[in-house]
C-alpha cells in the first residue's frame, strides 16, 4: 500500500463530491470520482483504489448494483456506503453484500475520518 | 415541542398575523432578546411579577430594579444562547404586536411535548381540500420534519401559512423527489430564482452567484437528505420505503393525486412545499 490511500468517491451530486473530496484530501487521501454506479465500476477496474465511498440513490446504475459488481470483481476492497437512504433494510442489505459500513447523510467530518481509518485498517489486514 | 415551532404556534393562535410574517421573520433572525424575555421564556417569573413588568414603562430595567432574579439567575441568562422562540418574542414586543403577558401564556401553552403547531397548521390546510383528511396527519408530520430541517440545515426559522398556497410559476424552479415502497409520498419545493439561490447557498455553505449545476445539486441534496430522514423514521416503524433520484424542472406546476400545496415563509422569503401520494408530473 502506498502511504496515501486512494479513495474512489461515487455520488451523482457534484457539490457533494466537491465537499467530500476536500474532506478526504484534508485527511491525506488521493481522491478519484465517479458520478454513478456504472462509472464507479469502470473506475474501480481502471484505477484500482484502496477503498470506495458509494452513494445508493443514483441515476443509471445505483449504489447497490455497483456494490455487488465491485465486490464480485474485488471481494477484499473496503466499501463504505454514504447515503440518505439509511433504512434498516438498506443497512442490512448492503452489509450482507459486503459493505464495511454505512454512513447516513448528512455526514459529519468525524464520520468521514472514522471511515478512512476503517478503510486503512482493512487495507492493512488485507496486506495490500 | 411547541417552543421549537414557536413562530408557528403564534401564527396558529392569531398572536402573529400572517400579514406581519413577512417582516417579523427576517427581523427575528437578528433580534437580541432582553433578559426579561428570556426569564419569561424559562418560567423564572411568577404571574404577579410578570404583571408588574407589563405595567412598567421599561420592563428590562424593572426586572433589575425589583430584583426578581438572583445574581446566579441573571448571570445564567446573560450567558444564554437565545433560541428562535426568544428572538421572535422580542420582535413582537419591539413591534408592539404582543405584550409580555400574552407571550408568557404562549410560552407555557406551546411547551408540552404533545403540542405540534406545524401538524395542526397542515391539518387545517388539508381540511380545505375535499377527501384529503386521511393524509392530514401524515403530511403534517412530514411538514414538521421539513421545518425542523430548515432550522437545522439552513439556519432559518419558518412557518406554514394556513391559507392555501397560490404558486407563482413564472421564473420558478421545482425540485422534487418520490418515495415509494410500503408507503408512497412525493415532496417538491417550488420557488422563485432568488429564494432558490438563497436556499442553495445556505445549504451548501458555498458562495453561489448563479443557478448552475452546483446550486441545483445543493437543493436536490437538501430534499434528498430530508426525505432520507423521513424514510429512516418510517423504517423505524416497520414501513420500508425507497428513494428515487431528485428531479429539477423550470416554470412548471406539479400535478399528482392527493396533492397539497403549502406556502412556507422563512427568514429569506417564501416558497411552496408540495406533498402528494404519487410522483409529480411536470
Amino acid at each position: 500500500m502506498a502511504d496515501k490511500l486512494k479513495i474512489l468517491i461515487t455520488d451523482d451530486s457534484k457539490l457533494l463530491r466537491k465537499k467530500l473530496r476536500a474532506e478526504l484530501e484534508q485527511l491525506g487521501c488521493e481522491v478519484i470520482e465517479a458520478e454513478n454506479g456504472k462509472e464507479a465500476i469502470m473506475k474501480d477496474l481502471q484505477e484500482q483504489p484502496d477503498g470506495v465511498i458509494l452513494d445508493i440513490v443514483m441515476p443509471e446504475v445505483g449504489g447497490i448494483e455497483a456494490l455487488q459488481v465491485i465486490k464480485e470483481v474485488n471481494p477484499d476492497i473496503p466499501i463504505i456506503m454514504l447515503s440518505s437512504a439509511g433504512t434498516s433494510q438498506k443497512l442490512k442489505e448492503t452489509l450482507e453484500l459486503g459493505a464495511l459500513d454505512f454512513i447516513q447523510k448528512p455526514y459529519t467530518s468525524d464520520q468521514i475520518r472514522q471511515a478512512v481509518e476503517r478503510i486503512r485498517r482493512k487495507v492493512e489486514e488485507n496486506g495490500k | 415541542m411547541g417552543n421549537r415551532y414557536f413562530s408557528q404556534y403564534l401564527l396558529n393562535t392569531g398572536v402573529l398575523e400572517s400579514s406581519n410574517i413577512g417582516y417579523v421573520m427576517p427581523k427575528s433572525a437578528h433580534a437580541v432578546p432582553q433578559l426579561h424575555v428570556l426569564a419569561v421564556q424559562k418560567g423564572l417569573l411568577s404571574e404577579t411579577q410578570i404583571d408588574e413588568l407589563a405595567s412598567s414603562d421599561d420592563a428590562a430595567k424593572a426586572l433589575v430594579d425589583k430584583a426578581f432574579l438572583s445574581n446566579d439567575q441573571m448571570e445564567s441568562l446573560k450567558n444564554e444562547n437565545p433560541d428562535r422562540a426568544a428572538r421572535i418574542a422580542q420582535v413582537l414586543l419591539n413591534e408592539k404586536l404582543a405584550d409580555i403577558k400574552t407571550l408568557n401564556q404562549c410560552f407555557r401553552e406551546s411547551d408540552p411535548e404533545n403540542i405540534h403547531p406545524v401538524v395542526d397548521a397542515v391539518k387545517k390546510i388539508v381540511s380545505s381540500y375535499d377527501d384529503l383528511n386521511p393524509v392530514g396527519e401524515a403530511y403534517g408530520k412530514y411538514a414538521e420534519m421539513f421545518i425542523g430541517a430548515l432550522q437545522r440545515f439552513m439556519d432559518t426559522d419558518a412557518v406554514v401559512l394556513t391559507e392555501p398556497a397560490e404558486p407563482v410559476i413564472e421564473d420558478s424552479l421545482i425540485v422534487s423527489q418520490s418515495m415509494g415502497g410500503a408507503l408512497s409520498v412525493s415532496a417538491a419545493i417550488l420557488t422563485n430564482e432568488e429564494s432558490f439561490l438563497e436556499m442553495a447557498n445556505r445549504y451548501s455553505g458555498e458562495k453561489l452567484d448563479t443557478i448552475d449545476e452546483m446550486a441545483e445539486d445543493s437543493l436536490a441534496e437538501f430534499v434528498n437528505v430530508i426525505n432520507g430522514l423521513y424514510i429512516v423514521e418510517q423504517s423505524g416503524q416497520d414501513v420500508d420505503m425507497d428513494l428515487d433520484t431528485p428531479k429539477i424542472g423550470r416554470n412548471s406546476c406539479p400535478m399528482a393525486s392527493s396533492l397539497v400545496a403549502m406556502r412556507i415563509v422563512a427568514d429569506f422569503g417564501s416558497f411552496v412545499l408540495y406533498l402528494a401520494e404519487d410522483e409529480f408530473m411536470y
